[in-house]
């Protein structure tokens, strides 16, 4: 992060805030490698649970946060295409987390269970929320007038998180005639010592404020895409990057 | 001693797996926030007012 | 309260008189489900009993893909010369609109589940017991009133985007996972079909939970389209 820069998405405030996620983070790493005490049950898998946890949070708050914006663009007094740039750049950082609480949660069932996958009731919940929201960037991702675009992403935002709970429940209900639930209490496992709960607690904190940090880039990095849409300057872009060839 | 060196191994595995899964996550984290920062800045050379406050 | 139906009994007869009158709809489609359903023969041995286990999952697995079919058809002749912008234009509620083609998809798709419920007693063997002819019945016609709505409100969703062939099966499959899990299980309890290898006959009783859940989904999602079709049309 540059310091000069004040064309790019990033402010006083952002950098700030980005350094407090390092700092942050690091002692996070630090923490959960070499403070951390190896769990008698789980041993040292149990050092994924901060990031699992947390991953899982922030993608949950970023879906939250699209829904939420998403009423706001939809709501007659509030509309503005502010709120839509807000949800969309909302979902694409919760489908990144998503994806790695996914991948991680597999890397842990490999370590736990000695399967990748489960059929779960959260598990396919989770994976399932997951290809819901892909189709709302898709959505998003398609040509056309900016506004009729973000009325549809508005509508579909809100439906797909409501329709979380009715996924769980028949999934849940799904599962339950399979196996027993005894995989959905793997959290349980884990001895909850003073260290385990202070790297759960750094790590929300750490992760909430990423994702603050990656929403200030993210929707103005939207906003300067929709300032550059609108004064057409693919050319001007054009002719820079020739300059920078040459 | 052979059960020994089986535990030490599948510690290793486990530690590989460990680092897997937080520097995987890192990467990804990193690389996305590289991309939007660098297209902003891109985006941001060619509109003169783009430092404006909010909205 | 009145006009609305007009409006639902105007659309729905103009797009069901569009469907007699192309035959796309009976040669295509229905052609199309029926091979599916002998897809699902070559790819699982009728001989072995794998097939009969699992007629009901693929039983509702062929209308999905044909649900895709109905749901691309049923909005192509809108967005075609701008017609839906003709409805709004006409002064037509939008509540009635999404009703109109709602109940034009859930009568297709009522047809379509009636061919398809022949096709596997013919080709599959597959013998409906008369006490789960109740259950059977209710929970194909919930699954399909789900299935219409989530499908008027997704194809008007994806309607005149350009890659709206890719797009609509990413987001309605996942939409519509709970009514295959739900219309799946009502039809194992309806037709007695056995659940796991230990031959255990998943019992008629068990199936209605599966209803109410089949019920909540079709209840939600013609609630969100009559909500949510005025902002979708404004286009």
């Amino acid at each position: 992060m540059s310091t000069s820069e004040a064309s790019g998405t990033g402010t006083r405030g952002s950098r700030i805030l980005g350094a407090l996620v390092l700092i942050g983070g690091a002692v996070l790493l630090v923490v959960v490698g070499f403070v951390l005490p190896a769990d008698e049950v789980q041993r040292d898998a149990a050092r994924l649970l901060p990031l699992h946890v947390a991953t899982a949070w922030l993608a949950y708050v970023a879906f939250f946060g699209t829904a939420i914006a998403s009423i706001f663009y939809l709501i007659p007094r509030t509309r503005s295409l502010a709120w839509d740039r807000i949800a969309g750049a909302s979902a694409e950082i919760g489908v990144l987390f998503l994806s790695l609480l996914i991948a991680v949660g597999m890397i842990w069932g490999n370590l736990t269970w000695g399967v990748f996958w489960r059929w779960d009731p959260r598990l396919t919940t989770t994976a399932l929320l997951l290809l819901l929201f892909i189709g709302y960037l898709a959505l998003r991702n398609v040509d056309g007038a900016s506004e009729r675009r973000a009325r549809r992403s508005a509508i579909l935002g809100v439906i797909s998180f409501l329709f979380v709970p009715i996924v769980h429940k028949s999934v849940e209900w799904w599962g339950s005639l399979h196996q027993a639930p005894s995989v959905a209490k793997l959290d349980g496992d884990i001895e909850l010592d003073d260290s385990m709960l202070f790297s759960l607690f750094l790590s929300l904190v750490v992760f909430s404020l990423l994702y603050v940090w990656l929403m200030l880039h993210r929707v103005r990095l939207a906003r300067l895409e929709a300032m550059h849409d609108a004064r057409g300057l693919d050319s001007a872009i054009a002719a820079r990057t020739a300059e920078a060839v040459r | 001693m052979m059960s020994a060196m089986i535990v030490a191994s599948v510690a290793r595995l486990n530690l590989g797996w460990l680092a897997l899964g937080y520097l995987g996550s890192i990467a990804a984290i990193v690389l996305y926030a590289r991309r939007v920062i660098s297209r902003g800045r891109d985006l941001g050379k060619d509109i003169p007012d783009a430092d404006k406050p909010w909205r | 309260m009145k006009a609305l139906l007009r409006v639902a009994r105007l659309i729905a007869a103009k797009d069901l008189r569009i469907e007699r009158r192309s035959r796309v709809a009976i040669t295509q489609i229905v052609g199309f489900a029926v091979l599916v359903l002998f897809l699902f023969a070559f790819a699982f041995d009728p001989t072995r009993g794998v097939l009969a286990r699992a007629t009901p999952g693929l039983f509702w697995i062929a209308v999905l893909l044909s649900l895709l079919l109905v749901v691309g058809r049923n909005f192509a002749a809108e967005t075609a010369d701008g017609a839906l912008d003709g409805l709004r234009m006409a002064g037509l509620e939008p509540g009635g609109i999404f009703l109109g083609k709602f109940i034009a998809l859930l009568v297709e798709l009522l047809a379509l589940v009636v061919v398809l419920l022949a096709g596997v007693v013919v080709f599959y063997d597959t013998e409906i017991p008369a006490a789960g002819a109740v259950l059977l019945v209710t929970s194909a016609f919930l699954a399909c009133t789900g299935l219409a709505a989530a499908g008027t409100v997704y194809g008007a969703l994806s309607a005149g985007v350009r890659v709206r062939e890719t797009l609509l099966p990413l987001l309605l499959l996942p939409v519509v996972a709970p009514v295959l899990i739900g219309a799946t299980r009502a039809f194992e309890a309806a037709l007695g079909t056995p659940s796991d290898d230990r031959r255990a006959v998943a019992s008629v009783a068990e199936g209605w939970p599966w209803v109410a859940l089949l019920g909540v989904f079709a209840v939600m999602f013609v609630a969100g389209g009559l909500l949510s079709f005025g902002t979708l049309l404004e286009d």
